[in-house]
């Protein structure tokens, strides 16, 4: 091989390897093509090639709950099948979410309290099923029965599928600006847009917040026995701080002209109970639902000093 | 001084604080009467499922038998059938094809044979769900039977009879707001107002928790062998509501919120006096099977 070919190989293969390795925002990077053995334990592959989905028909295999992951961004979800002698199927569906940050949103948008068997980056084993998150993948893994032998194939199928993702992503950054302590990690959730915001959590009934494509968030529960107080933390990031200032003015209005409601009619309006609302730089920060302002206030704070630092 | 309910606040703080009053929905001791109790059949069968977890389908006809005798208070099943279904109707049983799990198929042939024995013709008869906005049955019906499998469920809080009739909507995820709040509204839609005859909760293996994309998660399923049937849709709605909330305890050990409020029944009587929500407004009869029960 001449100097000239192997400069050129070398590049071509920094490059890849470069790209393989950087916590991507877009899905530029790499697509992995899954390859699965014929049978895993007593479970046959139906059909090595799987149904392909995409945004738009995402709707045709997993009905309403597709839109969780249209709102986080889903490029692509593969969708296989495996079944075993007693015709006890295996569900295993690979999403793309395009980012790591995605993926994350996908995995946190069911709580998840139960063992991380540590595949991807974080995950949850139950009896029958798994679930995990790894670099622009989310995984989900489905046994259709309840049995040890299920479990085990379960497992094995992430193991394999984890194996092939080499890169691991990192968190959305948003994340690191929550405080830690009464954190409850199992009621994280990560979002984009107004329709997965409101699953998770309802301030009003429109959008008052303005929430779009451009936007991320974060809602999590936190949880002070000490203090008897819980609360929820709400962080969301807009692209500019303009925007930021909109949406917490739309809020405060809304509040503001509520004040002429009865009890009866505030309470239908909104799905709080208290709110603190501040916004800094681009990020509005809502802390709903505590019972001491003071505590709520040092929280509001805590995520301040961080946005700052 | 504690501010109350009403007042707002401005603090010092570098937050703006305001405080509102505490529930958003919630029963209201003034809120009128609809009509008077609901009358719901919760019938069960220990022999319902087979061993390999299959559908024993001469059980299930006689439960459905058994239970509609029963709701309408005649002597044999026929009468009860005969009070729900007219020979000249054009019938339409709503089905549900998600899930896992989904309204069984031998349920769907149960009441597709019921109702030809009155004297519809098979042609003025149809099972469908996702279709039946392009089903002319469905398009010219003048009655309905309601049927699906009760489930948690990842927008409503639970999969109910009253969502069974979101696909009669042009935009669905249009009913998504506040945890599908307003699902009750679909039943003033002219396509199904007051065209339901019978509504039933299948309640075989009942899903109280669900995960992931599918939402499924068959150790949060349990062999409950049961049928929740009435008149009226939101008083079977909250009566296999109580039955979930009951297996949950029991499963978790301690009382555990849903993660999205199933709040949409109780808005259904409270905001569009669909039906009765609240227990003391429901005439409850167990039939069958009383083991594990619940309620």
């Amino acid at each position: 091989m001449s100097m000239v070919k192997l400069y050129k190989f070398l590049i071509c293969f920094l490059l890849l390897v470069s790209c393989s390795t950087m916590n991507t925002s877009s899905n530029n990077c790499k697509k992995i093509n899954f390859v699965f053995p014929g049978k895993v334990n007593q479970w046959n592959l139906v059909n090595p090639e799987p149904d392909r989905y995409n945004a738009d028909t995402l709707f045709d295999y997993i009905d309403g709950n597709a839109e969780v992951y249209r709102s986080l961004g889903v490029k692509e979800v593969l969708a296989y099948r495996w079944t075993n002698p007693q015709q006890i199927e295996i569900w295993l569906d690979i999403f793309d979410m395009g980012n790591s940050s995605s993926a994350y949103g996908a995995y946190h948008n069911d709580i998840r309290d139960q063992e991380d068997i540590g595949i991807g980056v974080e995950s949850e084993c139950m009896n029958n099923s798994l679930a995990f998150w790894k670099d622009h993948y989310f995984v989900s893994i489905t046994g259709m029965g309840d049995s040890p032998e299920i479990k085990q194939a379960v497992i094995e199928l992430g193991k394999i599928i984890d194996q092939q993702i080499p890169n691991k992503g990192t968190p959305p950054q948003i994340v690191d600006l929550l405080p830690e302590k009464g954190l409850v990690k199992s009621n994280l959730h990560y979002f984009k847009d107004y329709n997965l915001f409101k699953v998770h959590y309802y301030i009003t009934e429109e959008n008052v917040l303005q929430l779009g494509k451009d936007t991320e968030g974060v809602l999590v529960r936190y949880n002070l026995p000490e203090q008897q107080e819980q609360m929820n933390v709400i962080v969301i990031r807009y692209p500019k701080k303009e925007a930021t200032l909109l949406a917490e003015e739309n809020l405060k209005n809304l509040l503001e002209k509520s004040k002429g409601l009865s009890e009866e009619e505030q309470a239908k309006l909104f799905g709080f109970e208290s709110i603190l609302i501040h916004s800094c730089e681009n990020y509005l920060i809502l802390i709903t639902d505590w019972k001491q302002e003071e505590i709520a206030n040092s929280y509001l704070n805590q995520i301040v000093q961080k946005i700052k630092k | 001084m504690k501010p109350t309910r009403r007042e707002f606040l401005q603090t010092g703080a570098i937050g703006t604080a305001y405080l509102i009053a505490s529930h958003r929905i919630h029963a209201d001791t003034n809120v009128p009467q609809v009509g008077e109790k609901s009358r719901v059949i919760v019938i069960r069968d220990k022999d319902l499922l087979n061993a390999d977890e299959t559908i024993n389908k001469s059980v299930l006809e006689k439960m459905v038998d058994e239970g509609v005798k029963n709701l309408f208070q005649t002597a044999t099943p026929e009468e009860a059938w005969k009070k729900i279904i007219k020979p000249e109707d054009i019938v339409g049983i709503k089905t549900n094809v998600g899930g896992p799990p989904r309204t069984p198929v031998e349920l769907e042939d149960i009441l597709k044979s019921r109702v030809i024995s009155v004297g519809v013709p098979m042609d003025k008869v149809s099972v469908d769900d996702r279709g039946v906005g392009r089903n002319p049955i469905f398009q010219n019906s003048t009655a309905l039977i309601n049927t699906r499998p009760m489930r948690t469920h990842h927008w409503a809080g639970v999969g109910t009879l009253l969502k069974n009739y979101i696909i009669f909507s042009d935009n669905p995820p249009s009913w998504h707001a506040d945890s599908c709040a307003n699902l009750a509204g679909l039943w003033d839609m002219p396509i199904v107002k007051g065209k339901t005859r019978l509504n039933i909760l299948v309640m075989i293996t009942p899903l109280f928790h669900g995960k992931g994309p599918h939402h499924y998660n068959k150790e949060y399923t349990w062999n409950y062998q049961g049928l929740v049937m009435g008149i009226d849709p939101v008083a079977c709605d909250a009566t296999g509501l109580r039955i979930l909330k009951a297996k949950r305890l029991q499963h978790f050990g301690s009382e555990q919120p849903f993660v999205v409020s199933p709040h949409h029944i109780q808005v259904a009587q409270d905001k569009y006096h669909l039906g009765n929500a609240d227990e003391n407004r429901i005439e409850l009869v167990k039939l069958g099977w009383q083991e594990g029960f619940l309620i």
